[in-house]
């Protein structure tokens, strides 16, 4: 199975893929933190 | 409203043919700066003071997950005014670089970051603090976007002394993430950013008065004239110069702050009145460049007074 190579699109899209990617992590992260800090009460 | 909108249509295309044809793709600083970090930067500075001077305790984690949404929820706004003003940006000198009329990010990208920012905002608000600010954070994306943005600043020159609201009601929402409530103390100070607005606004506009009517934005030097902009300029900066001591007078401030609050104010008048009657853009620059001082001195009074416990 070959596998599909990057494409000039992808190359430029790169910085903010990865800008968006990690602002879901962080996301994440927070609802997370918060999760816990209510569930033990603060 | 039809002519207008095709007319923001058409400019928007014209500006931006890249854009449509090419499918620019921006880049993550383009986003980033779609959501107009200098203004974000003020609008969180504000909402931290409502935050840290609101009685009562805030856990660290939600208090910063209320600042973030206050500071996305801003940004959202931004973007959302960056694409709808896509038209009359591109034909002003000082907006001219930005992402959208100058063909970095589509307008159609600006508007689904704005969307999804906005709504991201208000929901992780009213999941993970409460639903009052996220109702006031809903509320002020609503009023800065559609009152201020699509109605008020292409008709009106009233457009920045009503649209101002939304500037002024982040220390609202930060004092309701802590208390859940809406007081006559988060109320003053929103009260103080809404009279500081237009004595702002207007000594910048005084100066870029020909961008303006360039591009058929009624602001009040246009349609008033500088005579009239300079006499509303003062009565505000008359009417600010109290405002700024009600934090003392209400009791959540300190004589410390009461006494450089009222220092500052008198600034703020002498400043006004020499504009008045000198007429010329450099007051007016000096003003401008005064007022921003002005509110941050404020501000980071109350935040010093109340963190280290000033009298």
């Amino acid at each position: 199975m070959s596998v599909m190579p990057i494409s000039e699109m992808h190359r430029r899209r790169r910085s903010r893929n990865i800008a968006l990617g990690l602002a879901l992590v962080a996301w994440v992260v927070i609802i997370f933190l918060v999760s816990l800090v209510k569930v033990s009460g603060g | 409203m039809t002519i207008v909108t095709d007319h923001r249509l058409s400019t928007a295309q014209g500006a931006g043919s890249a854009s449509l044809e090419a499918d620019p793709d921006g880049r993550a600083s383009d986003f980033f700066a779609l959501l107009k970090p200098r203004v974000m930067s003020l609008v969180v500075f504000t909402g931290l003071v409502g935050l840290v001077l609101a009685p009562g305790d805030l856990n660290p984690i939600i208090g910063f997950t209320a600042l973030l949404c206050i500071a996305v929820g801003a940004g959202a706004s931004g973007a959302l005014n960056m694409w709808y003003d896509a038209d009359i940006d591109a034909r002003m000198s000082r907006t001219q670089s930005r992402p959208i009329p100058s063909g970095r990010v589509s307008a159609g990208d600006a508007k689904a970051f704005g969307i999804v920012l906005s709504v991201a905002s208000v929901l992780t608000m009213g999941l993970l603090v409460n639903v009052l600010s996220a109702a006031l954070l809903a509320f002020t994306i609503f009023f800065y976007v559609v009152v201020y943005t699509m109605y008020l600043k292409r008709r009106t020159p009233q457009n920045i002394v009503i649209g101002g609201l939304s500037g002024a009601l982040p220390p609202v929402i930060g004092w309701a993430a802590v208390t859940g409530t809406v007081s006559i103390e988060s109320l003053s100070l929103c009260a103080l950013i809404f009279v500081w607005t237009p004595p702002h606004f207007w000594a910048l506009s005084l100066v870029k008065a020909a961008d303006y009517g360039a591009v058929g934005v009624p602001m009040m030097p246009n349609v008033a004239g500088p005579e009239s902009t300079r006499r509303q300029i003062l009565a505000y900066a008359v009417l600010l110069a109290p405002l700024g001591l009600a934090p003392t007078l209400l009791g959540f401030a300190g004589l410390v702050y009461g006494v450089a609050a009222g220092l500052l104010g008198l600034v703020f008048v002498a400043l006004s009145v020499r504009l008045y009657l000198k007429r010329d853009d450099r007051a007016a620059m000096q003003l401008f460049g005064y007022s921003i001082l002005y509110l941050f001195l404020l501000f980071a009074l109350l935040l010093v007074g109340r963190l280290a416990g000033l009298p």
